[in-house]
């Protein structure tokens, strides 16, 4: 088990002071704690319900239950595919479907090596861009598995196209 | 800032501003809003604040003397980056960094117009120059999205210096609070959030119940993939909600508001949390606002991440600390809502038409909209359509004139196949229905929904089986998981809809999948569950020949379902330039240079890239 | 008292009760599956539903949680209610497979065919009182539901051994597809489900097993009873206080 950058002890309490230790701001907590880590791990869960003292297992709900959340650690190079409506009309799942044979994981999995995460969005808003793929939020608009296929290439994640 | 403490404050600072602001008169204004920024405007803002102080002049004034605005989206996104200058409103389009020194030498500093940089006319190919001469504007009626443009929407000064917060001073120096609930029950407006329900009802109820505390709450969890007004009003106009939201306060007693944002809108929620500092700042938040005796805050809710947020049992639970899981309403939130306290719950719109309302008066109001549902309401025009963006037309307005007049129909060549209005808890409408008037009820009776104003537009290569399966898809995943027909019964459809696109179902399937979705319908806990079947039964409805062509010729006739399409390359129009070979990512594409190519089916994955990049148009879908 | 009818039978109900109550005080049978008077109403399952007619609309609702209301028609087997319940059954006996207890109300409910694929992929049907009775009676915490949509499941957080878990039973107890094995030998008592293997405690008196571990150190914390009764099985505590 590699050791967490910031003791979980501290980073708890003061994220918890930040929100006066108040219970019904728990999403944010999480939040704010997944920042420090860039996902949540299982001490820092245990670390919250110690110090709230609201039981694990609601804890652990709300940290399954929400998207925003990651109990796994994340890849360096996060891409994250748009499947909004406007953007799947536009043809985006075979922009993601492109990603997931060239980056050798599934939709919303992180590679072994924890090099890159390939996730998908519900929407980000900018429907008139889409298709959008999102890369280490940075935002690339009317994407096209061509088009993706060249930007992989350009940022050294593939080395030749077939 | 000074603070406001009484009526007068409120009244001289206005006059100050509206003044300085005339003074100025010129100015640039750049849309930097989430989606404006994607396509680069912020190079284009930097650009521009950068060549107007080399002709020597300040471009960002103190208070409201500003040449430079950025400001929240102008609505006509597919033509982003878009420049406009004010008092004409030039309008530039596609605007780079590179045409900052002309813009501001040209146009700001001589009124010569740029033609390059025009809308043009894309019948006669004229160009148009002003904003309001634009098919894309000209149909629309813009009150709500007013302020975008000519607004900086963090700062207070700018929204007050154009008559931002006179509703709350009426609200709260002529008007009694039954008074302002009696305005709002006349003004006929309705719950922008997808139901429709009158606002003007729920606030008597909720003002009627004796407690201690009560809650104002605005739900800015817009979770249905392809609609962004309330992004859209909440990055661009963020102090018009602010006004709504305390108005609505002192019309029910409330003491405490929350505005809960989505965790995908980043924007959103640094505009909202600023408008509200400031605004507790000035004075107009907290303790005895504008001297009244009223007290009332307003706190930012982070979301999680969840569709079934937005549902209001759900969204208040999530407010709580909990996860996002609806319960039955047989108590109204009116009555016992947040922390089982009386709480009024509306979206951004609805809270944003409030002060509009105030303003102008129920009557004028009234003459906005159809009988039963009055105001005009924003719609997010997307997908296959020519114009894409925001556009806020009166309720009532025909699909066709919002596609077609303001849309100006498909992009490419192709044809108009169907509408998708109310996202995944909407239908899907085919041409037949194009002419009928947009209001909650009509909708409703079509077997869609108004929703939050999701507006896609799919042209003849959209499959409505995999945009069925699309929804189910998504909706089963964001189901809380909590009732077993939402649940079970959307795992279940799911499955059906993916043997469908897939070939693999019967005809005894769809009639199994239309009873289930029936049962969906009927007997799930809250409105995720009871709409979710809509897109089902909408496209079983008006499409049922695409699904019997999955079914019984396993064919896709729009050339979507990966399982039913092939790519293949037409031999006589093939060069064997090898384009596509070297693109292709699997290596499923045969034939040396000058020979015709040819794709080995079994080990293409349909990813289309070598469609794609043949430039002799010599790739087709069987 | 409120005066309501059920498939035109007039009932006086208690004031504030559920329609449920009132029915089954009155004999008559609404299937339920996520309901037990030991926890409150969930209305997840939606076995209950049934029809409320009021002011002339019509509406389905969850018996197991709406309340009375005077003069309120209420019918517990139209048309449409039987089909939903089928539906629903069906449902789920094809998310678990046909255990015993779902045939047996499936027979009740007149379920012919499961029309659905019967994927048997989990045994447990997401009615939640396993994680309601150990959070609400109990006070454990020990189990709870994880993710949401079709991947939600009970676990105990991080679906390993939980040390809040007191082994008490009442999960299994009260589960209405008896699903939650519970295993007793060689001086443990052992939930598998949950990963739990617990030391039982031997009563000082007749040497019978009859708790576990952690069911004494809960009982000393909230009672701080000495050892001399904590360790002594309830039949011998009671002999010993008649004597």
């Amino acid at each position: 088990m590699p050791q967490l950058p910031v003791e979980p002890a501290k980073a708890v309490s003061e994220i918890l002071s930040r929100y006066h230790g108040d219970p019904a701001r728990m999403i944010e907590i999480l939040q704010d704690l997944q920042e420090i880590y860039r996902y949540l791990p299982k001490e820092v869960i245990e670390e919250v319900s110690h110090q709230t003292e609201i039981p694990i297992n609601r804890i652990y709900h709300i940290a399954t239950f929400y998207k925003a959340f990651h109990l796994e650690p994340r890849g360096e190079t996060i891409i994250t595919v748009c499947t909004g409506t406007a953007c799947h009309v536009r043809g985006s799942f075979r922009t993601l479907d492109l990603l997931s044979e060239r980056l050798g994981v599934k939709p919303n999995e992180t590679s072994g090596d924890l090099k890159y995460t390939l996730e998908t969005v519900g929407c980000v808003g900018a429907c008139a861009l889409g298709p959008i793929v999102i890369i280490n939020g940075k935002y690339y608009g009317h994407m096209t598995p061509d088009r993706m296929d060249r930007v992989l290439k350009r940022m050294g994640i593939i080395e030749k196209y077939s | 800032m000074r603070s406001i403490r009484k009526k007068e404050d409120l009244l001289n600072l206005y006059e100050n501003l509206r003044k300085e602001r005339e003074k100025q008169g010129k100015f640039i204004s750049v849309c930097v809003d989430t989606g404006c920024l994607a396509t680069g405007s912020g190079a284009v803002f930097s650009a521009l604040k950068e060549e107007i102080a080399k002709a020597g002049l300040n471009p960002e004034g103190e208070g409201v003397k500003k040449i430079l605005r950025g400001t929240g989206s102008l609505g006509f996104d597919s033509e982003n980056p878009v420049v406009v200058i004010y008092p004409e409103k030039i309008f530039y389009r596609k605007v780079r960094p590179g045409d900052a020194k002309y813009i501001v030498h040209k146009t700001l500093l001589n009124g010569e117009i740029i033609e390059r940089l025009l809308y043009k006319d894309p019948e006669t190919n004229e160009p148009i120059p002003y904003l309001d001469d634009i098919p894309f504007y000209k149909h629309q009626k813009r009150l709500l999205l007013a302020n975008h443009g000519i607004i900086d929407p963090l700062s207070i000064e700018e929204y007050i210096s154009i008559g931002g917060y006179q509703a709350l001073l009426k609200a709260l120096t002529e008007m009694e609070p039954p008074q302002i609930v009696e305005e709002v029950k006349k003004s006929k407006l309705r719950g922008r959030g997808g139901a429709g329900f009158p606002t003007g009802i729920k606030w008597e109820d909720a003002a009627k119940r004796d407690s201690d505390i009560k809650y104002v709450i605005c739900n800015a969890d817009e979770g249905d993939p392809g609609a962004y007004m309330d992004r859209s009003l909440l990055e661009g106009d963020p102090h018009s909600v602010v006004e709504g939201m305390i108005i609505g306060a002192y019309a029910v007693g409330a003491s405490h508001g929350y505005i809960y944002v989505r965790r995908e809108y980043p924007k959103a929620l640094e505009s909202a949390t600023k408008a509200i500092e400031d605004a507790r700042e000035a004075g107009l938040l907290g303790d005895n606002i504008l001297g009244t005796g009223f007290s009332f805050d307003i706190e930012i809710a982070r979301g999680g991440g969840a569709f079934v947020a937005g549902e209001s049992t759900a969204l208040m639970a999530s407010i709580e600390g909990k996860p996002a899981e609806p319960h039955t309403k047989y108590i109204h939130a009116t009555q016992a809502g947040l922390y089982s306290k009386p709480t009024v719950l509306n979206n951004v719109e609805t809270w944003a038409n409030v002060p509009i309302i105030i303003n102008k008066g129920a009557d004028w109001y009234g003459n906005i909209g159809t009988e039963k549902s009055k105001g005009t309401k924003i719609f997010s025009l997307v997908g296959a359509v020519k114009n894409s963006g925001l556009v806020e037309v009166p309720i009532g307005t025909t699909l066709r004139e919002v596609i077609f007049d303001i849309g100006g129909g498909i992009a490419s060549e192709k044809k108009f196949k169907a509408v998708q209005t109310g996202g995944p808890s909407g239908g899907v409408l085919p041409e037949s229905l194009l002419d009928m008037p947009i209001d909650f009820d009509t909708l409703t009776k079509a077997g869609s929904m108004m929703g939050s104003g999701g507006m896609i537009i799919m042209d003849e290569h959209t499959c409505m089986v995999d945009v069925a399966r699309y929804y189910i898809d998504f909706l089963s995943k964001e189901s809380c998981g909590k009732c077993t027909p939402c649940r079970e019964g959307l795992r279940q459809m799911l499955d059906i809809l993916t043997r469908i696109t897939q070939g693999e179902a019967t005809m005894d399937d769809l009639d199994l999948l239309e009873e289930l979705s029936y049962v969906v319908k009927d007997a799930s806990l809250c409105g995720l569950g009871q709409t979710a079947p809509n897109p089902v039964l909408s496209t079983l409805k008006y499409f049922r020949d695409e699904y019997v062509a999955h079914v019984r010729d396993k064919h896709c006739p729009a050339g979507v379902c990966a399982a039913l399409i092939e790519y293949e390359i037409i031999p006589e129009k093939c060069t064997g330039c090898l384009a596509c070979k070297v693109r292709c990512p699997v290596g499923a594409i045969e034939g040396e240079k000058g020979e015709v190519h040819k794709i080995d089916p079994d080990k293409c994955i349909r990813c289309g890239i070598c469609m794609e990049v043949c430039t002799f148009d010599a790739v087709r879908i069987k | 008292m409120v005066k309501i009818t059920i498939d035109g039978k007039k009932i006086s109900a208690k004031e504030g009760e559920t329609v449920l109550k009132a029915a089954q005080r009155a004999g008559i049978f609404i299937p339920t599956l996520c309901n037990n008077d030991a926890v409150k109403p969930y209305s997840a399952c939606r076995m209950c539903l049934v029809e409320v007619a009021k002011n002339g609309r019509t509406k389905l609702v969850t018996s197991c949680d709406y309340p009375v209301e005077e003069g309120i028609e209420v019918n517990t087997n139209t048309e449409r209610i039987q089909r939903d319940r089928k539906v629903i059954l069906e449902l789920l006996i094809a998310r678990t497979g046909e255990t015993p207890e779902l045939k047996k109300l499936a027979e009740k409910v007149g379920v012919k065919e499961v029309r659905f694929k019967v994927r048997n992929f989990d045994d447990c049907i997401l009615c939640g009182l396993c994680v309601r009775v150990c959070d609400e009676v109990v006070g454990a915490h020990a189990i709870g539901f994880r993710g949401r949509g079709m991947e939600r499941e009970v676990v105990p957080p991080f679906d390993v051994e939980n040390e809040q878990c007191l082994a008490c039973g009442a999960c299994a107890e009260i589960c209405p597809v008896n699903i939650i094995d519970i295993f007793e030998h060689d001086g443990t008592r052992e939930l598998p489900k949950w990963h739990k293997k617990s030391r039982l405690v031997a009563c000082r008196v007749c040497g019978k097993y009859f708790a576990t571990e952690e069911e004494i150190e809960m009982i000393r914390a909230k009672t701080g009873l000495p050892d001399e009764i904590l360790y002594v099985c309830p039949d011998c505590r009671e002999h010993n206080f008649t004597i």
